[in-house]
């Protein structure tokens, strides 16, 4: 991975929010750079300025001052190549589950011969194969996470930005579209940046895990992941990764609580 | 719920939809039979069905034209209202040209328009429709523009990274989601286009239910205009169930509850 360019570059970063009493600084000179393919994740407490970041990368909210650049070209504004799941629900309600899978395939003026297939495989994929024609309205909270990630995937972006993906879901959701992400990823080998606040999903995931703290949003700590893929399930209960879990959290400033 | 339904719910379903009409006819009829009210303040309903009788040779003719008028005012003011809206909120330089002569013009009563508009366009269907027009396409441009205003921000956020651009965002993702919400502002719009018709026809028309009516009450039949009122009545219901239909199909995949079945079971 060493010898890899730079897939996504944020170099001296800094981002102001409006408020009504004025700029608010969300974010403070941030530097990060993930290699094409890489599984990186933030961790940080909510408020600390991930969420924005991952806001401008994907070109939905300007930088006030330094660059993020994407193979080295600046971005300007959003892009199909920077694609984003969002913590809420953000499956178009008035289209099928299918529709919603072909929304961005659609829009790239794909012929239909060629989207079908697309979206049968990423359905299949999540396993939402028997629910292609149902409204939003009809699914659980998981399976409209499931649709927002075909979704996502099937429109074949370069870099995913994943904010709190299953921030909203229980457990055991979770736990099976964790397993669906490092499904889909070692499929397609996307860069992904993945937001989170549970640290044991940050590590279960990806190959870094950056611990960010604020705000101002800044990188307090960077871990490498040392497990290989796939991963199961029950490496999150083996010893190395618990002790690994626990230094995070002393990092944190948390292990006095 | 449908299998414990028994014969005896039925009937009980029927007379709490029906009693209070049954109750009110036979009110109506109690009044003017023993003479308790005069005829030219409340007519007897028999006399009402009897103008109905006298009425109907020139009403195909009076409905048409009135209908006529309702229809193409009504259609073109929701498309005034939603196309302006639209059109303000994508263009930057016409929401902020046009905003406040809007904000001035809307509170404006339209009825105080009608000697305007018989001054500019003359007398007969141009300035009644016009009237129409703009009643309807106020009523529905407030609405359609605080629609767009509060459509979620995710789903234009979603819709911008899987590739749309401004254009498409309007197609794709403001157009459906808008319609919901807009629905119900295109039904009052509807029942005021019957009420702007009325308005129109009374100040300078030859022809039409509302010309009708004028003539029944220069000869003070308070029977004909009770049956002509009804006659609108059932026009305004019937366009609303129309659009109820259309409402149904066109907005299927809402969580919301249908509109035009007041089901309030949810806080029962």
């Amino acid at each position: 991975m060493g010898g890899e360019p730079n897939k996504l570059v944020l170099k001296n970063v800094s981002i102001h929010y409006k408020t009504k009493r004025g700029p608010f600084l969300a974010v403070s000179n941030l530097d990060l750079e993930t290699k094409e393919g890489e599984f990186v994740s933030i961790v940080g407490s909510s408020g600390c300025g991930k969420t924005t970041t991952l806001y401008s990368i994907a070109g939905l909210h300007e930088v006030s001052s330094g660059e993020i650049s994407v193979d080295g070209n600046p971005i300007k504004g959003p892009s199909s190549k920077r694609g984003m799941v969002f913590q809420n629900d953000s499956v178009f309600p008035w289209l099928t589950v299918f529709q919603n899978v072909a929304y961005g395939l659609k829009l790239k003026k794909l012929p239909k011969e060629k989207i079908d297939p697309i979206v049968n495989d990423h359905l299949k994929l999540v396993g939402l194969s028997n629910f292609k024609n149902v409204f939003p309205r009809e699914l659980s909270g998981g399976m409209k996470k499931r649709v927002d990630l075909a979704r996502a995937f099937a429109n074949d972006p370069e870099i995913l930005l994943m904010d709190e993906p299953f921030g909203n879901l229980d457990y055991m959701t979770k736990e099976s579209l964790q397993l669906a992400i490092l499904d889909l990823w070692e499929k397609a080998h996307k860069t992904v940046l993945f937001i989170t606040h549970d640290i044991e999903e940050a590590l279960f995931l990806s190959q870094r895990t950056i611990i960010m703290t604020g705000p101002p949003g800044k990188i307090q700590k960077v871990v490498n992941v040392p497990f290989p893929y796939p991963r199961k399930v029950l490496l999150k209960t083996s010893n190395v990764f618990q002790e690994m879990r626990a230094d995070l959290i002393k990092s944190l400033g948390l292990s006095s609580a | 719920m449908e299998k414990i339904k028994d014969t005896s719910s039925k009937t009980k379903d029927f007379i709490t939809k029906a009693w209070l009409w049954i109750a009110i006819i036979t009110f109506w009829y109690l009044i003017t039979s023993t003479g308790l009210i005069r005829p030219i303040i409340i007519p007897p309903i028999n006399t009402v069905i009897k103008s109905f009788k006298e009425l109907w040779p020139s009403l195909p003719k009076a409905l048409g034209i009135s209908l006529y008028m309702i229809i193409v005012g009504f259609v073109l003011g929701t498309l005034l209202g939603i196309g302006t809206s639209i059109a303000m909120a994508y263009s930057k330089f016409l929401r902020e040209s046009f905003s406040s002569l809007f904000d001035f013009i809307r509170p404006v009563p339209v009825f105080a328009l009608i000697p305007l508009f018989i001054l500019w366009f003359g007398i007969g269907k141009v300035p009644q429709i016009a009237l129409i027009t703009v009643g309807v396409s106020v009523i529905i441009g407030v609405v359609t523009l605080d629609a767009i205003r509060n459509i979620p921000k995710i789903y234009v956020d979603a819709a911008y990274t899987l590739g749309a651009r401004k254009k498409e965002i309007f197609k794709t993702i403001i157009m459906p989601s808008i319609f919901p919400y807009i629905i119900g502002s295109i039904r009052v719009g509807a029942a005021s286009a019957f009420g702007l018709d009325v308005a129109a026809e009374f100040m300078g028309s030859q022809e039409g239910l509302g010309y009708m009516m004028i003539i029944q009450q220069n000869y003070l039949k308070t029977n004909g205009i009770i049956a002509i009122v009804l006659i609108y009545s059932v026009l305004a219901y019937l366009l609303d169930r129309l659009l109820c239909y259309l409402e149904t199909k066109l907005t299927y995949w809402t969580e919301r509850r249908v509109t035009g079945k007041e089901d309030f079971s949810f806080y029962e």
